[in-house]
């Protein structure tokens, strides 16, 4: 007998006589349609994950501003949430209404895990916020490094100041930057509540002056005034945003100086010494100095000269020590403040402030805190942001402003 | 080889649906021997054929073969093993209709076994005397394809030759001519030859016996060499024996007796219409294999937009916060105005052009449009008019399913890189541009309709026009295929260009 036959087969020609299931054809449509069906309701669900929903009144909060309004916006703003490790996450959005009503909307995905953050902070988007922010840690880092930067600027700009290179060619422009800075400052209405704190003592004859031609004086004189003080305190200057204290006795000085002015002597008479060295004296040149520094920040001619001193090869010499522990210092900032680095995740607090300081954007930001965090972080740093009012929904509504 | 006998013993045939077509069944055919087997249509006859050749389709399901051919001195167990010996002259010829006559026949020279080699092929070739090689097999008549066939199937050296249908569509002349061809092989060679077919006049004169495959009694039966022998056999058999045999065949229910009556009275002839959007809409749009394509497409154009949008910054960690924002709203601006019409307008066209030229390709190589014409039925009305609309529904339609895929993926491949941040901030972003655009936003659903419509109408009207050109063979359908899809994306890509420097043309 000859040996059986059996035709060798490929592997691929075994994939080809796998067995399907054999249906009717109607039963094949009914299928196709049931199986079309799901992916439809696939589709749909997709859509439904991805898409905005309506706002829904139980995931409302309602605050209001406290008065008169410091920062006074109108309009949506980013509402986050600061984690128990420090870190911050965005948890909603607010629209701000004209009268200080703040109705805050939170995203449905973190209301539930972060229920304990009721107390809710109002804040400009600047480096003040990120370090209220950061944790203990990165602040000690950073006072560290803002240490040094302090020796290499003491030594330093003693040195490039004194010199007639800057005398010449840069102070002017400086003092230019730094005047419009000040002007800014200024204007800006905690300055004005400072000054009404300072005032508020005196007779309301001297006031109404002071708030007429008196003012214009004050400001041209506190220019000068304000640059002396820089004098003293360029190293200090670079960590007032992180809580470091200055010295205010040479602008108090200069103040006094200024009041000396045979302009204002005749109706300054009444304004005592006593009175430029209280409290609220020292918030007004405080607020000044921080006030000067936000605005020089925002100044777009800032990086032209900087960057035209740092390529001047007769300043770099003397600037290079300097530089070397403020770069190092600028490196870290990144990584403290905002947590950003090769090995980083998003830190939606330090993207929003730092787009706003690349954009010019003053677009405020709410933090929504435990009450246990808004206890530190007042203590840390009370003039960073400003501790919104909780209101009922019903008062809102009744309100009228920006009610559901 | 001369001088030897096939012989079928035992052999039984059991279809995947259980059907036993034969039983216990013996046969032989003789060298020098022409034998023609015969049957009702769907009794059986091919199945048996397969199994000789060893043909049988296993993916139609699991055939139960018993019983033993036997040639010489092989034999083989039809159980285990699949015959080789045969060679069959397939019905309607089987010729490779993108190779020429020549190729034809070289083709299986090249692939015959070493048994062939020493054959003396001059008879063979004898066949072809009035076909030059380099003919086109569409070009051929019906004799000459069926000897261009049967001179393939002798090439491959086979000892036995079987022959299904092979007067299929002759005229008598040239049926007659065949049976005398084959006779000859069959005393020249001494070949056994094995004929099934139903129009047996032209070939009795010339078969040496004839076999019925008699549905009654399952087997094999020998039948006198005589037309009234053979029509009385037939009418012996039972012809609802063999509707029932069909039906079980198939796994269908035997058609009531009144299923026809009522198809006959005229009704209102626009639901055809109906009839063929609906099975355009399906096909195009509608089935299972093309929403999960698109879906699919969507999803992998979400993933990688944001894999790679973030993954790849220049200055990593601090972009990719620093600028996470600007980041995700423009990629979901550029996806929902740009990419995903895009991508979706390139997958449905490419699809649905090979869908639509395959398909008017196929009713026109079979003659279904004159068919239409013929019985006034406003074929290219229904169908052209059909694919239009379907068509452009179907990317309309698509187009939103694959947006709704690539959001999700996006939204599910950010989350790999932020698993701390909430939905929510990523749709702020996402969509913030769109958002942001208001009553703008009309402006740019509108430059995306007309993207998707000009697309549609574009590539879905070239796959149109190269479907329903004459077409001779398979081939040529298989060329218009890649030349309409080719076509169409190339119009898509035009299209999608086109609008888009409109759309933001500043």
């Amino acid at each position: 007998m000859m040996p059986k036959l059996a035709l060798p087969r490929a592997s691929f020609a075994r994939l080809a006589t796998v067995r399907l299931p054999t249906l009717s054809l109607r039963m094949q449509y009914a299928g196709g349609v049931v199986v079309s069906a799901a992916i439809i309701a696939g589709f749909v669900g997709a859509a439904y994950r991805v898409l905005p929903h309506a706002p829904s009144p139980a995931r409302m909060m309602y605050f209001r501003e406290p008065q008169p309004a410091t920062i006074g916006y109108t309009g949506t703003v980013p509402v986050f949430v600061m984690k128990p490790d420090h870190s911050v996450v965005r948890h909603g959005t607010a629209e701000m209404g004209a009268g200080g009503l703040i109705r805050v909307d939170l995203f449905p995905s973190t209301i539930n895990e972060y229920a304990n953050a009721t107390e809710a902070l109002l804040a400009d988007p600047s480096l003040g916020i990120l370090w209220a922010a950061a944790t203990d840690t990165s602040q000690a880092e950073l006072r560290h490094r803002i240490t040094l930067v302090q020796d290499m600027a003491a030594q330093t700009i003693e040195r490039v100041i004194t010199s007639d290179v800057f005398t010449d060619d840069y102070r002017p422009v400086l003092r230019a930057m730094l005047t419009d800075a000040i002007s800014s400052a200024w204007r800006d209405p905690r300055t004005q509540k400072a000054v009404e704190g300072l005032l508020a003592n005196a007779e309301p004859a001297l006031r109404r002056t002071l708030n007429g031609e008196v003012r214009q004086i004050l400001v041209s004189r506190l220019s000068a005034a304000i640059w002396q003080m820089l004098r003293a305190n360029w190293a200090n200057a670079f960590g007032v945003p992180f809580g470091y204290e200055l010295d205010y006795e040479p602008a108090i000085r200069a103040m006094t100086e200024t009041l000396a002015d045979p302009r204002l002597q005749h109706v300054l008479l009444g304004f005592g010494r006593a009175q430029l060295e209280t409290r609220e004296a020292r918030q007004l040149a405080e607020r000044l100095v921080i006030g000067s520094f936000d605005a020089l920040m925002r100044d777009r001619r800032v990086p032209a000269t900087v960057s035209q001193m740092f390529w001047d090869v007769r300043l770099r010499a003397m600037l290079r020590p300097f530089t070397n522990s403020l770069f190092a210092l600028a490196g870290a900032l990144p990584q403290h403040l905002g947590g950003l680095g090769s090995e980083s995740t998003l830190n939606p607090l330090a993207a929003h402030v730092f787009k706003a300081f690349a954009v010019a954007s003053r677009t405020p930001l709410i933090l929504l805190v435990t009450p246990a965090d808004l206890d530190r972080l007042q203590t840390m740093e009370s003039d960073t942001a400003v501790t919104l009012q909780r209101v009922a929904a019903g008062a809102a509504s009744g309100a009228g402003e920006a009610a559901p | 080889m001369s001088g030897q006998v096939l012989s079928i013993s035992g052999l039984t045939i059991t279809t995947p649906n259980g059907v036993d077509l034969v039983r216990d069944t013996h046969f032989e055919v003789g060298a020098h021997e022409l034998v023609i087997i015969i049957g009702p249509s769907g009794s059986g006859k091919t199945s048996i054929i397969n199994t000789l050749c060893g043909l049988i389709d296993e993916r139609d399901g699991e055939w139960k073969i018993a019983g033993r051919l036997s040639y010489g001195e092989r034999e083989i167990d039809l159980s285990t093993s699949r015959s080789d010996m045969c060679g069959l002259v397939f019905q309607g010829n089987a010729l490779f209709d993108d190779l020429s006559a020549g190729e034809n026949v070289k083709i299986a020279a090249d692939h015959a076994g070493e048994g062939a080699r020493g054959f003396d092929a001059t008879p063979i070739m004898s066949l072809l005397s009035d076909i030059r090689p380099e003919q086109p097999i569409a070009s051929c008549s019906g004799g000459q394809k069926q000897r261009i066939a049967i001179a393939r199937t002798l090439i491959a050296g086979h000892p036995i030759l079987i022959l299904d249908e092979p007067n299929s569509g002759l005229d008598i002349i040239s049926s007659r001519r065949l049976a005398g061809i084959i006779k000859d092989i069959c005393v020249q060679r001494g070949t056994p030859v094995l004929i099934a077919a139903h129009h047996v006049d032209d070939l009795l004169p010339l078969a040496d016996r004839v076999l019925m495959l008699d549905t009654r009694a399952r087997t094999v039966r020998p039948v006198a060499p005589d037309m009234a022998s053979i029509e009385r056999a037939m009418r012996g058999l039972d012809s609802e024996g063999e509707s029932a045999l069909a039906a079980a065949e198939t796994g269908a229910t035997a058609p009531q007796a009144d299923a026809w009556q009522g198809l006959a009275r005229r009704g209102r002839p626009g639901r055809w219409f109906a009839r063929y959007f609906a099975e355009y809409f399906w096909v195009l749009c509608a089935s299972p294999f093309m929403l999960a394509y698109l879906g699919l497409g969507g999803a992998i154009l979400g993933f990688v937009s944001i894999w790679f949008g973030f993954n790849y910054h220049a200055f990593g960690g601090y972009l990719k916060s620093i600028l996470h924002d600007e980041t995700l709203a423009g990629i979901g601006f550029v996806q929902t105005t740009i990419s995903v019409p895009l991508i979706a307008s390139i997958l449905v066209v490419a699809r649905n052009s090979a869908v639509i030229c395959a398909d008017l390709g196929n009713r026109t190589l079979s003659a279904q449009l004159p068919a239409m014409r013929n019985l006034a039925i406003p074929g290219l009305r229904y169908l052209v008019v059909s694919i239009l609309v379907a068509n452009t529904l179907s990317l309309a339609l698509l187009t939103v399913a694959a947006l709704a895929t690539a959001s999700w993926s996006a939204l599910q491949t950010w989350q790999v890189f932020f698993p701390d941040q909430p939905p929510e901030f990523w749709q702020e972003n996402y969509f913030r541009r769109l958002i942001e655009a208001g009553p703008a936003l009309y402006a740019q659903l509108g430059w995306v309709s007309a993207k998707i419509v000009l697309s549609s109408v574009l590539g879905s009207g070239a796959a149109i026009l190269i479907g329903l050109r004459p077409k001779l063979s398979v081939v040529s359908i298989n060329n218009a295929i890649a030349k309409a899809i080719v076509i169409g994306v190339s119009l898509t890509l035009l299209s999608h260009a086109f609008f888009a420097i409109m759309q933001f043309w500043r």
